[in-house]
């Protein structure tokens, strides 16, 4: 049994229900985040590598879309909760900004990779049509660059401290 | 710190390095895959009578100058059929359906003259690359320009100059022509399925050689490779180079090469007629689009009015097309071939004078519209002539020259034409378009160059009751066969009926130059 004194702060134990490495939310943000890497892997490989074998590139297409639709399933389920417990604690209003603005990157990213994908839905729906080349130019470009951005956003967004804890260093919780 | 960072990091940097390496990995790792294409090995009963070349390597493709980029024969399963292609790209379908090139396999024209040629000779059927290597390059490539048929035929074959012979062009030499173009139709076709594609059509774009091709399938040179032909020793009895089909160096030498007037802005603009006058009027702007109809000169294969001859004539109805779609695109592309053959001539009277009873007068074939000589491409069979016809003032014709009998389909044998012959070994012209046994070609009279003019004078002695002024009909005609070839190879009495240029009406009033 452990003694009253050794038992954490109300507000250290605050602070590691809700950003410990248990917190809610952790697993999906650690799921999306392997789920971003994947998807970046394939999109950097099907812009830069896939000319060498364009048959090869073909199942990375199909890694991609289907991984594609699972990170769009996923974030648009957790971004929600996300939100929610996360700007009240934003205590820097770059770090807000920034935070909506990877936000946006992410929405487009998802909008884009949708709207890709949209000719091969109705394909398979029986269907023929397809974006004119310009607009896939457009989308292309959208969707390649803003992945980067996003890759370059989401890792700032982590590593920005973005709390600081109303209580006293020494009072700090030993853990 | 940031536990958030901690955690995540390793997960977005680790995963995306990871996925990169695993892929490469796959690709490394996995099976190598077997070279595109098929060897000459593969072809069973594959002929090569024609020996090796300077560096002792095979010649498949070889009297033809056509050439894959690995040099292997082409799986007939990699070259898709335009009506496959015209899944997503229909527009572009039915622009090429009624063109020439569309049937330049199929035409009952061109497979009747390849047969009497294979018939003549020993290796005849082989020799016949020559001639399929422009016409057909898909029966070349994939070895179906043989004796003994060991592979089997496919739509994309039969199409002629079909969707993936053109945008899989890397290399294209106008100089040595007779279809010196080489086409990555084993490594520059992408396998994707039709909805990968549409998940990704910049790759699809990609993988037929996009850049590469597309910047040598806008330029005259990719046509020169094919129209430019020359006889030699390899398919005919020439001796020396013998030129036969010299339009793009007539368009090289042309006012409009110098002025970046290319084959692709008059042939593929969207009205071709209209694009010509207005080159004419001095607006050099390019059209706002390349449409695939290459509308050329051959009125013939779009006359509807033969009703089911055209048909024959055509080689039936590509796949892809009903008949009705078939008809109106013909139709349609019929107009727009009359319209740009209106715009090619003119005519003027240079000169009139009567002296001891006699009228003579000159007039002018100018060529004002085209970009090339007039007739262009291989002129044996197609020609032009004028008519000239001079009456006097109570009407009553004292003159005339060039009169095409309808009945007969036969043109005046004194009219003045602009014809190349071909000769045999003993001299002797050859009117059914026998390339392997010409030796020779000449002109009876070259054609009119570009922005140029050809003055023909005439001469005829005035009856003596004969008064003034004397009006002349000039009209300026083209056809696309000799009546004689069409009933010694096409073996059939139609008539191929003559189409009109140019025509105009002078008042013959004596030492003036006047244009109608």
């Amino acid at each position: 049994m452990k003694s009253l004194k050794t038992l954490p702060e109300p507000a250290c134990r605050r602070f590691v229900l809700e950003y410990g490495p248990k917190r809610p939310g952790i697993r999906g943000a650690l799921a999306l985040s392997l789920l971003f890497a994947v998807l970046l892997g394939t999109g950097l490989h099907l812009e830069f590598l896939a000319a060498r074998n364009w048959n090869a590139g073909e199942a990375v297409l199909l890694a991609h879309l289907l991984v594609g639709l699972i990170f769009t399933a996923l974030f648009l389920s957790w971004i929600g909760g996300h939100l929610v417990r996360g700007l009240p604690r934003s205590q820097r209003p770059v770090f807000t900004g920034l935070s909506w603005l990877l936000l946006a990157k992410f929405a487009l990213i998802v909008i884009t990779g949708l709207m890709m994908a949209l000719p091969t839905a109705v394909y398979l729906a029986g269907g023929i049509w397809f974006w004119s080349f310009e607009a896939t130019h457009v989308q292309t470009f959208l969707h390649l660059w803003t992945s980067l951005a996003a890759a370059a956003g989401l890792l700032a967004h982590l590593a920005m401290r973005h709390w600081q804890l109303k209580v006293d260093r020494p009072q700090r919780c030993a853990s | 710190m940031k536990h958030q960072f901690k955690t995540h990091l390793p997960a977005v940097v680790l995963g995306t390095f990871l996925t990169v390496v695993f892929i490469i990995g796959a690709g490394i790792l996995a099976p190598g895959a077997p070279e595109p294409g098929v060897d000459l090995a593969d072809v069973p009963f594959y002929q090569l009578p024609f020996g090796l070349d300077a560096a002792g390597r095979e010649r498949p493709f070889w009297p033809s100058r056509l050439q894959t980029e690995n040099g292997r024969l082409a799986d007939p399963a990699s070259i898709q059929s335009a009506a496959k292609c015209a899944t997503c790209h229909r527009r572009e379908f039915e622009e090429w359906a009624p063109s020439l090139h569309a049937i330049a396999d199929r035409d009952m024209v061109y497979e009747r003259a390849v047969e009497a040629n294979e018939d003549l000779l020993r290796d005849g059927i082989e020799k016949a690359r020559f001639c399929e290597g422009c016409h057909a390059p898909g029966e070349v490539l994939t070895g179906r320009t043989n004796r003994f048929k060991s592979v089997m035929p496919s739509d994309a074959a039969t199409e002629g100059i079909t969707c993936v012979m053109c945008h899989t062009a890397t290399h294209a030499d106008p100089q040595e022509g007779n279809g010196a173009l080489t086409l990555a139709v084993n490594t520059g076709v992408d396998q994707l399925s039709d909805a990968m594609i549409l998940a990704a059509p910049r790759d699809h774009a990609r993988a037929f050689g996009a850049t590469k091709t597309n910047t040598l399938i806008a330029g005259s040179d990719f046509c020169g490779a094919c129209h430019t032909e020359t006889y030699d020793s390899s398919m005919s009895r020439a001796q020396n180079r013998q030129h036969v089909q010299t339009t793009f160096s007539e368009w090289r030498n042309s006012w409009y090469a110098r002025n970046d007037v290319n084959c692709q802005d008059c042939h593929m603009a969207p009205d071709p007629a209209a694009y010509v006058r207005q080159i004419r009027s001095g607006d050099l702007a390019k059209p706002e689009r390349y449409t695939h109809n290459f509308v050329g000169s051959n009125y013939l294969m779009f006359d509807t009015s033969l009703g089911s001859n055209l048909t024959f004539l055509r080689g039936g109805i590509l796949p892809g097309l009903t008949e009705a779609r078939n008809t109106e695109l013909v139709a349609r592309q019929g107009e727009a071939t009359r319209a740009l053959l209106r715009t090619a001539a003119g005519l003027a009277l240079r000169d009139a004078t009567v002296v001891d009873s006699k009228l003579r007068f000159a007039v002018a074939v100018q060529n004002l519209g085209a970009g090339h000589n007039l007739p262009t491409g291989v002129i044996d069979q197609k020609y032009m002539w004028l008519e000239v016809a001079v009456r006097d003032a109570s009407g009553r014709k004292i003159f005339h020259s060039g009169a095409f009998d309808a009945e007969r389909g036969e043109t005046d044998p004194n009219a003045v034409i602009w014809r190349e012959d071909f000769i045999d070994s003993d001299g002797k012209r050859i009117p059914d378009h026998l390339t392997f046994t010409t030796a020779a070609i000449t002109h009876v009279r070259p054609g009119v160059p570009p922005k140029g003019e050809d003055v023909v004078a005439y001469e005829t002695a005035l009856p003596p009751l004969a008064k003034g002024p004397f009006t002349l009909e000039a009209r300026l005609w083209y056809r696309v066969a000799t009546q004689q070839f069409v009933y010694n190879t096409l073996k059939t009495d139609l008539i191929i009926p003559p189409f009109e240029l140019a025509a105009g009406q002078f008042i013959l009033v004596a030492g003036k130059e006047t244009k109608p």
